[in-house]
């Protein structure tokens, strides 16, 4: 249909026109056009919204097709098959390897960190294998090329990193329960196998210090414990000797000729029934509790670094800032099946099971106490805020007082609301560690 | 669907004709704007067919593509279904062999009054000029339809704005119009209008009855058109007229 309009506008391209019908639509701009003009143009002339929707819709729809085709079939054969689950990183003297996993536990990207792990792995198959199987290949390979004669206590590090953030302690105890079971099936030999678990931010900082992450974590620890490390000898040093310097959580001996395991803060007790293992007082290892920091609280150490006179003051590794982790550590040690008797590893000291349980009641009943007085602290600092925040509105909304006057009052209110909340923290702190000192005391009254 | 992409539809659009047929017809200003608005693609065609680009101010091949040009226009027919730029480029590239032949066979320089026909000696006055009296007009126009958008743009208002308010119905539109009308016509409504920026509803109910939600809704539209009725855009008042 043929319409008559006059030219308001010129605008880029196109041309502006109120029509005959007192309609303002907008066409494509013609050689000689200028405003003011009255022209002649066709309906099918003017572009609008829908218009241009209409006309480039199949486009734009052939463009979407193609991406979202694209995007399934990168999702189908990409994302399916490599969705990384967890890294696991072998280190011993002679090699690092690092295993990228599915959530199934089979392997699927193997890398080598240095050239000799290159040699290792070249002649096996190792991806779309359980991890079991890959670690018990490698481990299979390392002897046959006697490696683990070499070294007189055949030093193997596993480190776990579960890639994805938010996962549950028990998915990575789980993680370390499976490399720890197929390292003990090598029981002919002597091995000494540390597990030990990488934070995100841990493997975030190795890569920035170029350093694998499994060192970076046991550089970390040793800075926990306050040994002074470089990361250039935590880069280059041979594993072996670094762990002899740093007290790692997880330790375990594997073989040997008593054919035992002798496990340090082993949180899943999954593996020594099946293994005929127990425990026993071999020297070689045994916990030392420390009272430095958490993860130090929880640390061993090999029996030359044991300090029984300490230990005996306080048997039971109790955190003192983490009461609820100290509730978990007796409880591997006691084993029912000795006449409700136990051999304590660590301290040659023999525990009732009574005792036992009667620390475990006072450090519940310390913690229900701190519990209290959390919660206590926190409702007083929340009141004191919403009196402050009352007061402030308060001041803002009275029109008698002027700017100047206002940001004085507000800003005291806030100081006076900033000491009141130090003095609450402090009684908070001052109580807690009340409580603690007596639980302390119990303890060691318990314990002699 | 118009499908106007990789050159599926080449026809001419109505628009264009319609300017074609105004410069056949002997809008002269339509002609100036129209040949200056294609000089960059006269001197594209020129440098295809000569390889080089010509000098706007003396060269003979520009001057022989101006011509070619304005001989294309005259002579386009659209019945033929071919589209102006393909027939125009053809046009100047078929006088400029003309023009190198015709030279190269006398082995002789011919004046630029060579190309000239019919009384006209000189080719810018013959194309080019138009009459001043156009131009006055023509200027007067632009400036009313400056001040038309300067004055929306004083109630807030865009072209683009304008082109989504419009409304469909033509029963709208009267109303519409018909409230503007009042807006425009009474003196203290059209003062408070243009006072308080927008429309006076409260006094505008008691002399026609419709509701405040029509009102809103079309507001910028109204607005619009109380400032053309106000204006000596007569063009547009017909327009407004005619389906009053």
């Amino acid at each position: 249909m043929t319409q008559t309009g006059t030219i308001l506008k010129i605008k880029g391209r196109q041309a502006v026109i109120f029509t005959d019908q007192c309609d303002i639509v907008c066409i494509d701009k013609q050689p000689g056009m200028y405003e003011g003009l009255e022209i002649r143009f066709s309906s099918s002339e003017i572009i609008n919204k829908r218009n241009l929707f209409v006309q480039y819709s199949p486009l734009v729809g052939s463009i979407a097709a193609v991406f979202i085709f694209a995007f399934l079939l990168f999702n189908s054969l990409y994302l399916s098959q490599h969705n990384i689950y967890a890294y696991i990183e072998v280190a011993t003297n002679h090699y690092n390897l690092e295993l990228s996993i599915d959530e199934n536990r089979k392997v699927i990207g193997v890398k080598a960190l240095d050239d000799s792990s290159e040699h290792l792995i070249t002649d096996l198959e190792l991806k779309s294998k359980p991890l079991e199987n890959v670690l018990s290949d490698v481990l299979n390979k390392t002897d046959s090329l006697e490696l683990i004669k070499a070294d007189t206590e055949f030093p193997i590090l596993i480190a776990t990193h579960i890639a994805e953030q938010g996962v549950s302690e028990i998915e990575t105890d789980k993680l370390n329960a499976v490399c720890r079971k197929s390292v003990s099936n090598l029981t002919d030999k002597d091995i000494m196998l540390y597990t030990i678990d990488v934070t995100h931010d841990d493997r975030e900082l190795s890569f920035s210090n170029n350093i694998s992450m499994g060192r970076y974590a046991v550089y970390d620890t040793g800075i926990e414990q306050g040994i002074s490390l470089t990361i250039e000898y935590v880069k280059t040093a041979k594993i072996g000797e670094i762990l002899d310097k740093i007290n790692i959580e997880n330790k375990f001996e594997i073989g040997g000729s008593d054919e035992n395991v002798l496990v340090n803060n082993a949180p899943t007790p999954d593996i020594s029934p099946t293994q005929n293992t127990s425990i026993t007082n071999t020297p070689k290892t045994s916990t030392e509790p420390s009272n430095t920091s958490n993860k130090a609280s929880s640390k061993s150490s090999p029996i030359p670094k044991h300090t029984p006179n300490k230990t005996t003051s306080k048997p039971s590794p109790l955190p003192k800032h983490t009461p609820n982790k100290a509730t978990s550590k007796p409880s591997p040690l006691p084993k029912p099946s000795r006449d409700e008797e136990m051999l304590d590893v660590n301290l040659n000291v023999k525990y009732d099971i009574s005792i036992i349980k009667a620390m475990e009641k006072e450090i519940e009943k310390a913690e229900k106490q701190i519990d209290t007085i959390k919660k206590n602290i926190e409702s007083n600092i929340n009141l004191e805020k919403n009196n402050a925040e009352t007061r402030i509105e308060e001041i803002y909304k009275n029109a008698n007082l002027d700017w100047k006057t206002k940001q004085e009052e507000i800003n005291r209110i806030k100081s006076d609301l900033n000491n009141k909340i130090a003095d609450l923290r402090k009684n908070e702190k001052e109580l807690i560690s009340n409580i603690l000192e007596n639980l302390y005391q119990k303890m060691d009254q318990l314990a002699t | 669907m118009n499908v106007s992409f990789w050159g599926i539809n080449r026809h001419e659009k109505e628009s264009f004709l319609d300017i074609l047929h105004r410069i056949k017809n002997g809008d002269r200003i339509l002609k100036e704007k129209f040949i200056q608005d294609y000089k960059p693609f006269i001197i594209k065609s020129l440098y295809q067919a000569t390889g080089r680009i010509p000098n706007i101010e003396s060269s003979d091949e520009f001057s022989i593509g101006l011509v070619a040009f304005n001989e294309a226009i005259e002579k386009f027919d659209e019945e033929k279904n071919c589209s102006f730029k393909s027939f125009s480029q053809q046009v100047i590239k078929r006088r400029l062999i003309d023009y190198k032949r015709s030279t190269q066979k006398n082995d002789k320089v011919y004046p630029f009054s060579y190309f000239e026909f019919e009384e006209s000696s000189n080719f810018e006055e013959r194309y080019l000029t138009t009459d001043h009296h156009d131009h006055v007009y023509n200027f007067e126009v632009k400036e009313e339809f400056s001040s038309l958008l300067l004055k929306l743009e004083e109630f807030g208002l865009s072209i683009k704005d304008l082109i989504s308010s419009t409304p469909k119905q033509k029963k709208s539109k009267q109303t519409c119009i018909k409230i503007a009308r009042i807006i425009a016509q009474d003196q203290a409504l059209f003062a408070k209008f243009n006072k308080k920026r927008t429309i006076p509803y409260s006094k505008l109910v008691k002399q026609i009855d419709v509701s405040q939600r029509t009102i809103e809704r079309n507001r910028k539209y109204i607005i619009a058109l109380v400032i053309i009725l106000n204006s000596d855009l007569d063009v547009l008042k017909n327009y407004i007229e005619s389906i009053e």
